[in-house]
């Protein structure tokens, strides 16, 4: 078996181009804290309402210009403590979100941002963002739950 | 009138054929849902009463994903391994018949149930959406169709080695064997979680089910999925395009190797389609991606050996200068016309895959519309086209008529047909998911923001290339049903290319079955065993089954 | 044109002679379009 010049040459680039990959997407998830969610804290999905976190959805001001965004997925709805599904969150405000789901799987997806994660009965799903553009933003579902799944919505507003 | 002469012997031509009925019949009704589920998310159109949009994409994801594929692609191997070694004795022969009538009694219970409605849980059936126990027997049944096919493969395979010691086994058989032996380590996967999850689950006899676990178990199936639509494909490439071209294998070796390394690194990287799961540990994903990306190697010398292959013949044929054997290929043939397009469909489809596979950027694109886009270059153009330029040889070869200069002209409008269709919808998809549309989801004004209703414009564009494509369809229906029972009779070759004379002999270890699939499973229990044990050992209360459609 | 490659003594090179620059400027297109690609979602994920 013996590879022509030319083709070592490309397996050499490629292979040192998916080296570069890995080492830019290790370095910001291993090093500067970008892990995908990974949270493996786990409660009984019969109870999600009597768990401590979610007891009260909605936006709470932890610490300076820190919040905790709760919010408790079900078919077909977005609970996030206000019957008008809107949520403001200061421009540049660290915000951990935490969300769940009482029933099937659901897609938790702030579109437009890196807010993009699985709900899975009986895991919490978390992760921290740092909204840095102001705007109109949606939440949408991105994982099928049934025949309302495209009706399952929220609004973030970003505000200067 | 001609005699028809067919490239197989008669009980064997009827036993492939008929995988192709089946095979067409489900692209005419996959491809007839796509085009309504575009139409409906165009927001101009509204299903008719009583079809739900979630229904007929079950439809669309099971008949074309797992069924149409699988039986192109079994049906293909079978010919390819019975024209290579010398033909079925009489018990293989059966065994193929067996798996065949398990696979459509598979996919009838299964279509039934989600033309019932008691089914429409999409071709990943995600738990705790519970469907019918018939869906999952009749997945269950298509599996273990799928793995007497299978025996009868390798079976044929170590035949051939025995009647011809010291032989080169050859190229396609070999390569059939590496895709059949990916298959069965893969879908154990998803046939344990069908048989010791959902089915006891469905039935009642279990109450809950444990989510993470059947998602990963899935998964585990899912991404070799996906490449046992691409081997196959890569079979074409590789042994038959090159005759189709009068040239001839670029290496055969190479071509070996790099099946090696599909087998190998295929499997262990199923936490690609997990990335933004909770409940699986970030080392553990990201030790995965690593896997992801080393897979992406053969592909990339699969690319080097099709171009090489092209000028190769070209600069034969006289070409000059850098590009002057582009000039030299046949592309008024479309079993050479369809395939390349195919080829050229997987630069941007590949280059998408290493972009959702890249871990936390994995998040810009998660279950959005990308993804679909995605997937609809490389399984629904890449090895689409590839399966539809074999057809037009393989079915007149096996009916023992003729493909003829004006069923070719047709042929090359079905190309065209589809390729500019999936280049609109596909497009439109890649921009759509970008912006954040999610993929999966019936016409919605969402919560009436700006960002969502952007959409509408990629979706409507959808809608456009989806009726490029339905009508790319009809057209490969007409073609199809043409040279399977109209043609003129006659002689149609069955194209296996020849390797050079200069040719080296592929090393003896190349053959050591025994040694690739303990590596394979190496592989398989490194990347799964710890979270594997994790995910069994910290799980939450199990979850109880919902129908929510 | 490419000059022919030397013929390596241990075993013959099946691969001798031909001139593969088309290939190897066909495999840079696709090493172009993997970069491009993957920094233009790479430079999303930094923005957003």
């Amino acid at each position: 078996m013996n590879m022509h010049k030319y083709e070592k040459i490309w397996i050499f680039f490629g292979s040192a181009t998916l080296l570069v990959f890995l080492t830019l997407v290790g370095i910001s998830a291993f090093y500067m804290g970008n892990k995908p969610p990974s949270c493996a804290v786990t409660l009984d999905p019969e109870t999600v309402r009597e768990h401590a976190l979610f007891k009260e959805p909605g936006l709470k001001e932890i610490g300076d210009n820190e919040y905790q965004l709760t919010i408790v997925a079900s078919a077909f709805d977005y609970d996030v403590g206000n019957p008008e599904k809107v949520i403001e969150i200061p421009k540049g405000a660290k915000v951990h979100v935490s969300s769940t789901t009482t029933d099937v799987i659901h897609g938790f997806e702030i579109a437009g941002t890196n807010v993009n994660m699985m709900l899975e009965p009986g895991y919490i799903s978390t992760y921290t963002n740092t909204f840095k553009n102001a705007g109109t933003y949606t939440l949408v579902c991105n994982e099928y739950c049934g025949v309302g799944h495209h009706l399952m919505s929220a609004t973030i507003e970003v505000v200067e | 009138m001609a005699q028809g002469v067919r490239s197989l012997s008669k009980k064997e031509s009827r036993l492939v054929m008929s995988h192709m009925y089946v095979a067409f019949i489900s692209l005419f009704i996959g491809a007839t849902c796509g085009l309504l589920q575009t139409l409906e998310r165009s927001g101009h159109f509204q299903l008719p009463a009583g079809i739900g949009y979630y229904q007929i994409l079950t439809i669309h994801g099971v008949i074309l994903g797992l069924v149409l594929t699988t039986f192109f692609i079994i049906g293909f191997m079978l010919s390819a391994q019975s024209k290579t070694t010398g033909g079925y004795n009489k018990t293989e022969r059966t065994l193929g018949w067996i798996a065949f009538w398990l696979m459509v009694s598979g996919t009838i219970m299964a279509a039934t149930m989600i033309l019932l409605n008691e089914a429409s849980v999409l071709y990943t059936f995600y738990a705790p959406l519970q469907a019918h126990v018939i869906f999952y027997i009749g997945l269950a049944l298509v599996i273990i169709g799928t793995w007497i096919d299978g025996f009868v493969i390798f079976k044929r395979h170590a035949r051939f080695r025995k009647e011809n010691p010291g032989e080169k086994t050859p190229l396609l058989s070999y390569m059939a064997v590496i895709t059949m032996l990916m298959w069965q380590i893969a879908s154990l996967g998803v046939a344990i979680s069908v048989i010791f999850q959902m089915i006891p689950w469905a039935l009642g006899w279990t109450e809950t089910v444990n989510v993470l676990l059947s998602r990963t178990l899935f998964w585990y199936f899912g991404h070799p999925l996906v490449y046992f639509w691409l081997l196959p494909a890569y079979m074409i490439w590789y042994a038959i395009i090159p005759k189709i071209i009068g040239g001839k294998i670029f290496s055969d070796s190479l071509a070996r190797f790099t099946f090696i390394l599909l087998l190998l690194f295929s499997i262990p990287v199923g936490f690609h389609h997990q990335l933004t799961e909770p409940g699986i540990d970030p080392f553990w994903k990201f030790i995965q991606v690593i896997l992801t990306m080393i897979v992406v190697i053969p592909s990339m010398m699969t690319a080097f050996s099709m171009f090489a292959t092209f000028e190769a013949r070209g600069r034969e044929l006289g070409a000059k200068g850098m590009f002057g054997w582009l000039k030299k290929m046949p592309w008024g043939d479309a079993r050479f016309l369809a395939p390349f397009i195919g080829m050229l469909f997987f630069i941007p489809g590949g280059a998408g895959g290493i972009v959702n596979a890249s871990n936390q950027m994995n998040q810009v694109v998660h279950n959005t519309i990308w993804v679909t886009g995605h997937f609809h270059l490389t399984v629904a153009t890449t090895v689409m086209l590839t399966f539809f330029g074999a057809a037009y040889w393989l079915v007149p070869s096996l009916t023992g008529r003729t493909y003829t200069k004006s069923i070719n002209k047709l042929a090359v409008t079905q190309t065209i047909l589809w390729t500019v269709g999936m280049t609109i919808m596909s497009t439109a998809m890649h921009i759509q998911g970008l912006l954040g549309g999610p993929r999966r989801s019936a016409f919605s004004t969402y919560a009436g923001n700006e960002d969502t209703a952007a959409w509408g414009a990629y979706q409507i564009a959808q809608a456009v290339g989806g009726s490029i494509l339905f009508l790319g369809m009809i057209v490969m229906i007409i073609i199809f049903i043409n040279l399977a029972f109209f043609a003129p009779k006659g002689e149609e070759e069955y194209p296996i290319a020849e390797v050079s004379d200069k040719a080296i002999a592929p090393p003896k270890v190349f053959e050591n079955w025994k040694l690739w699939t303990a590596v394979t499973l190496a592989l398989v229990l490194f990347a799964y065993t710890i979270p594997l044990i994790d995910i069994i050992q910290s799980a939450p209360p199990g979850a109880k089954g919902f129908k929510l459609w | 044109m490419g000059e022919p490659q030397k013929k390596n003594q241990a075993h013959v090179d099946e691969h001798e002679g031909i001139d593969l620059r088309g290939t190897l400027f066909g495999v840079g297109v696709v090493g172009f379009v993997i970069i491009i690609m993957w920094f233009g979602v790479w430079s999303l994920f930094l923005s957003r």
